[in-house]
């Protein structure tokens, strides 16, 4: 049974949806008129449908178990180096795109109401096109380089829309430092993709031949010491994509991109690359003896950390992105305690809730005309009602209210974990007191919007309006995944590869759905007698900006301090090199001008000089030749 | 055929443009786009022939040394070629819109720097000729740089004249040496006479060697005369000196120190010393050009930066990697011109080289900003790009020879350079328009907006297909550094596993 449409399809309507907006934003910068938004936004919209149509029509038509590969030609081919465009449909890259797409397309909609009238609309939806194009490349591709190809692609997208109001430079750092903390994460995929090539030529950098070679006896003919070293630089690469410890500090920052752009790559899409990287490369991180057990203990300390972080801060925007580095850090765990299948599924899960929960701060962000301070707000609850029920649902998923989708997947990860070894009861412990938090921080955020009274000025209240239909409509439709993406599940997954040892999925179910309860009441007993005053200015003092800034300032210890010392020392040879050249060159200068003066204007002494030597010179030829 | 004509034609347009009118401009203006474009089109078809080479002829003989004059182009040699007739047709057809340039000055001086940039680097057979280009190209650029040079130009050139040719006074002492050892200028010849000579004094010869090409190239310490020289010449001319005429350099390690000492190289080991200073020298620049406000220097470090990873990769003695090198050495030419083109057109409209001066272009010229910042975002080497392709290939060199941590001092070298790329794309592009800063007429003319075409297209052809370069080399040697026997175990290891994976097949079916 085959399908007659070629894979490409899939990738190729973002990518001629990203030329031709790009094109159309280019080609009417001249222009006078205003631009046509309803043409321009049906085009935006028309691509990622198209691509998400495919998708879907690719996965109704697989039967379990059935793999698509195809191989469209040559990349770098050179002696022992054989790299090749290819792609591979598989049930991984199946249920990626199913929700890649799908999400991008909702958003895209939504982008359209909220980048309403902004003099870059075009342009913008152009980078959506392109980076639902990186992504689709990113989760289709065949082999590492290929996938690296979208990797970066999906940086150069973030780094763009984080910058995408440009005229403020403080949004330009924000992009710069995206882009660079990132680049050092690729640095580690390449030089992970290299130590896959020492061991077995550039073949294995092909997923099937990897997972071939390692199921095969490649495992047994080489040292485990270039498997160990291929899983941690590329795990590294996840750390900067995914923002775990130690190259989390993007992402907050990140946040200085429109709000849909934080929904869609900083919360949904681009961030779980790293998850899928490792649930693709399962077996190499199997492997490789003692990689699963750091991505656990680096997943874990991430968690816990983004968590509290999470509970300090004052920006709705912040709140939700130090919770997506937390949730991260819960798909790391899965994926730490050999259940990639799970990790995915919180991918999934996940994705839904948080591009809903974005999507709602969006809403309010530009109902309250861009004010994003939560002390500032308050009692939203009756002067935004949909916005309110959307947020509820996905909050009530987020912090796993049993029955919603978030709930199912946190579930598993914690039963995973506890079966994980001896030490699996502490690490599960651990967990679910990171949920404990994940709890009060989100309840916190909802209590300190929507209930009590509102805390911003009386002109801004003045104009709270719900926002518009094209915003509201795929909140909704994202909501109805957060309620059932979660059943829809069981029916996706055929690449588990752990053994599952059920102890008893149903007693972890009631313990997990108690701690989120508690949690609910803890927060709401304490947050709406105690609410945080607004102190007149944004940033975090104490020990809140102590730790929301710890990795930042241990970047800056081991990084950038080094980096300044460096330039200084280098800059000092460089003078001391030019000083050098321009002392040895006087030299000749000097000789030159003396030698001037005898020859400028003295002809007799020239004459007489040329004289001398001549005779000199015949003189010492005939001597020395006879 | 081809090859000589495109060797001979340059010179000869150069001696025709002296019959055309200096008063005329559009006149002599176009028959000056002719003039380049046409050795252009005779390296693009050269290279979609595959490369020529012409058969040694006697030249002369003095001193008892045959020298011969033949014409190579394959390989490093072809591509090289290519690049700098591409950049000179470029630098030309940009140059219109420059103020202030005597056109058929100009005119003549860059197809006599274009024809001596070509000549050195088709002489891969013969060191005369060789060293005759290799001498030859500084005197027009230094022309080049008098006649249309900014305020400090007299220094830039006797800085860049004395600097080149003091630094290659030890290759042409040395290589008189060798060649009256071997009585012949071939290179194969050369090669052979080495191997009789002392150890000592190959070590010496190699050093003497060396020493000019790292001051072409430049690499650390002899990059003094960079800095002033790209900041002092006018931009089409830094676009050629960067993109083209500093690959002679790297050229000439490639060529004429790998090839003719490759036996003093694999017993001395000094190979590992120059992959050190040569990874050294990247940092030092990329470092350094963190720190530049001038949007020149800038440029000429982080070119600098780029050069010497390629240098460093041809240490690797791996076939894959010496390809990998020309790709990126490509690319560089591509993004490195581009780049001063496009910095040239800033310095127009704002009158500064200043960095701190520019600032907003996304918004006040958004065709300029999309140009800018695909080729700067090309300069970072993101794949699709054809600074990808070279890097990937140079980077896994470094981790497949002895020294895989090379592999990850490179990478730092990477991450500098998307540091500073970024810096530049964010003063010139992003942020408000600074105060006190000079805006006259904001828009890209026609020229300007056609020459960057070319680059952005050949950046995104030989990224997503680097085939046209990688096979000019044909069939690489692999690694050198394996021992024979490690080489078939690794072949017998790769075909047992193709088996396998032709067994498994099987076996789903």
């Amino acid at each position: 049974m085959t399908t007659q449409i070629p894979l490409w399809i899939i990738p190729f309507f973002p990518l001629l949806g990203a030329l031709t907006l790009g094109a159309i934003a280019l080609v009417r910068v001249k222009s006078e008129q205003a631009t046509p938004e309803a043409y321009i936004g049906a085009l935006a919209v028309l691509f990622p449908l198209c691509s998400f149509v495919a998708t879907v029509i690719f996965a109704s038509d697989m039967p379990r178990g059935v793999v698509y590969a195809e191989t469209l030609g040559n990349w770098i081919s050179i002696g022992y180096v054989q790299v090749s465009f290819g792609f591979l449909f598989d049930s991984l890259s199946k249920i990626m795109l199913l929700f890649v797409t799908g999400i991008t397309t909702r958003i895209v909609v939504y982008s359209l109401g909220y980048m309403k009238g902004d003099p870059g609309y075009t342009r913008f939806l152009s980078y959506l096109n392109l980076f639902l194009f990186s992504m689709i490349v990113l989760v289709l591709a065949d082999s590492l380089p290929l996938t690296f190809l979208g990797w970066e692609g999906v940086g150069l997208c973030s780094y763009l829309l984080v910058g995408f109001w440009n005229k403020d430079l403080l949004n330009c750092v924000a992009a710069n430092k995206a882009f660079l903390v990132n680049r050092i994460g690729d640095v580690g995929f390449l030089l992970g993709m290299f130590a896959l090539i020492v061991i077995g030529g550039t073949a294995v950098l092909n997923y099937e031949t990897l997972n071939q070679a390692l199921q095969g006896d490649l495992t047994a003919s080489i040292s485990s010491g270039w498997l160990i070293i291929a899983a941690f630089f590329l795990f590294f690469a996840c750390t900067a994509k995914s923002a775990q410890i130690p190259l989390l500090i993007w992402l907050p920052d990140a946040m200085a991109g429109p709000t849909p752009v934080s929904a869609l790559i900083h919360a949904a899409t681009m961030v779980t690359a790293g998850v899928y990287l490792v649930a693709r490369l399962s077996l190499l991180f199997v492997s490789a003896p003692g990689i699963l057990f750091f991505v656990l203990l680096v997943a874990i300390a991430t968690a816990l950390w983004a968590a509290i972080a999470g509970l300090l801060q004052h920006d709705i925007k912040k709140v939700l992105a130090y919770s997506t580095v937390s949730q991260l850090g819960f798909m790391f765990m899965a994926a730490g305690a050999g259940a990639f299948d799970v990790a995915i599924f919180h991918v999934f899960t996940h994705a839904f809730t948080k591009a809903a929960l974005f999507l709602a701060a969006g809403s309010i962000i530009h109902s309250l005309g861009g004010e994003q301070d939560i002390r500032k707000m308050g009692g939203l609850a009756f002067k935004l009602p949909s916005t309110f029920i959307i947020m509820l649902v996905a909050w009530a998923s987020l912090i796993g209210l049993p029955g919603l989708s978030c709930f199912w997947s946190k579930d598993l990860i914690l039963e995973r974990l506890y079966g994980f070894g001896n030490i699996g009861p502490l690490f599960y412990g651990i967990a679910l007191f990171t949920a404990l938090l994940t709890a009060i921080y989100m309840t916190r955020l909802l209590v300190l919007v929507f209930l009590g009274k509102f805390r911003g000025d009386k002109h801004t209240a003045e104009h709270i309006h719900e926002s518009p239909l094209v915003m509201q409509v795929p909140m909704w439709i994202l909501v109805i995944g957060c309620i059932f993406a979660g059943y829809i599940w069981p029916g996706l997954p055929d690449f588990a590869l752990v053994e599952e040892n059920h102890i008893s999925s149903v007693i972890f179910g009631i313990i997990g759905g108690l701690v989120a309860l508690l949690g609910l009441g803890f927060a709401v007993f304490y947050f709406s007698r105690k609410i945080p005053r607004y102190t007149g200015h944004n940033e975090l003092v104490g020990f809140a900006k102590v730790w929301t800034f710890a990795f930042d300032s241990l970047h800056f210890a081991i990084g950038i301090v080094p980096m300044r010392v460096a330039m200084f020392i280098l800059n000092l040879v460089n003078r001391f090199l030019r000083i050098t050249m321009t002392v040895i060159g006087a030299v000749p200068m000097i000789c030159a001008e003396g030698l001037r003066t005898m020859q400028a204007n003295k002809l007799r002494m020239q004459l007489s000089l040329s004289v001398i030597c001549s005779v000199l010179f015949i003189y010492l030829l005939v001597f020395f030749v006879r | 055929m081809l090859i000589s004509f495109l060797l001979i034609l340059p010179f000869a347009f150069s001696c025709l443009m002296l019959a055309a009118s200096s008063r005329d401009v559009n006149s002599s203006f176009r028959i000056g786009l002719f003039c380049t474009a046409v050795p252009f089109v005779l390296a693009t078809a050269l290279v979609m022939v595959g490369g020529q080479q012409t058969p040694s002829y006697a030249w002369f003989s003095v001193l008892g040394i045959n020298v011969e004059f033949s014409l190579y182009g394959q390989g490093f040699s072809l591509w090289m070629a290519w690049l700098a007739a591409l950049l000179s047709f470029l630098a030309y057809a940009y140059f219109k819109g420059m103020p202030g340039f005597e056109i058929k000055k100009f005119t003549i001086g860059l197809l006599v720097l274009e024809g001596t940039i070509i000549g050195a680097f088709l002489s891969a057979q013969n060191m005369v000729q060789f060293l005759f280009f290799f001498e030859a190209m500084v005197l027009p650029a230094a022309i080049l740089m008098t006649l249309h040079g900014g305020l400090k130009r007299r220094r830039a050139v006797v800085v860049f004249t004395l600097y080149t040719l003091i630094g290659s006074v030890p290759l042409l002492f040395g290589a008189w040496y060798l060649m009256l050892k071997a009585g012949s200028d071939n290179i194969n010849v050369l090669a052979e006479t080495l191997k009789a000579l002392p150890l000592s004094v190959q070590i010496t010869l190699l050093l003497a060697f060396s020493l000019a090409f790292a001051v072409k190239t430049p690499i650390f310490p002899f990059h003094s005369w960079q800095g002033i020289t790209y900041s002092e010449a006018p931009y089409p001319l830094s676009a050629i000196l960067s993109g083209a005429m500093s690959k002679v350099g790297v050229f000439g390690f490639a060529i004429w120190v790998i090839q003719i000492f490759w036996n003093t190289l694999q017993t001395s080991n000094y190979d590992i010393y120059f992959i050190a200073i040569a990874l050294f020298s990247m940092l030092y620049s990329a470092v350094l050009a963190l720190r530049q406000t001038n949007v020149k220097k800038l440029l000429a470090f982080s070119s600098m930066s780029h050069l010497s990873l390629a240098v460093a990769g041809l240490f690797c003695f791996n076939g894959v990697v010496d390809a990998g090198v020309a790709v990126m050495l490509v690319g560089h030419g591509l993004t490195a011109g581009g780049l001063f083109f496009l910095s040239g057109i800033v310095q127009k409209w704002t009158g500064s080289t200043n960095l701190n001066q520019y600032g907003a272009f996304v918004s006040t010229n958004p065709i300029y900003a999309a140009i800018f910042g695909f080729v700067s975002i090309a300069a970072v080497s993101v794949p699709c790009t054809v600074g990808f392709v070279g890097e990937f290939l140079i980077l896994q060199g470094f981790f497949y020879s002895s020294f895989p941590f090379f592999a990850l001092v490179g990478g730092v070298g990477i991450i500098c350079s998307a540091a500073y790329m970024l810096r530049l794309i964010k003063s010139v592009l992003f942020g408000p328009v600074p105060e006190n800063s000079r805006r006259a007429g904001i828009s890209l003319s026609f020229f300007e907006g056609a020459a960057a075409i070319p680059i952005i297209l050949f950046i995104l052809y030989f990224g997503l297909h680097p085939a046209p370069i990688l096979n000019s080399f044909g069939s690489v040697s692999t690694n050198h550094i394996l021992t024979e026997q490690e080489m078939q175990e690794f072949k017998d290891y790769l075909e047992g596993f193709e088996k396998d994976t032709l067994e498994d097949a099987g076996d789903v079916d």
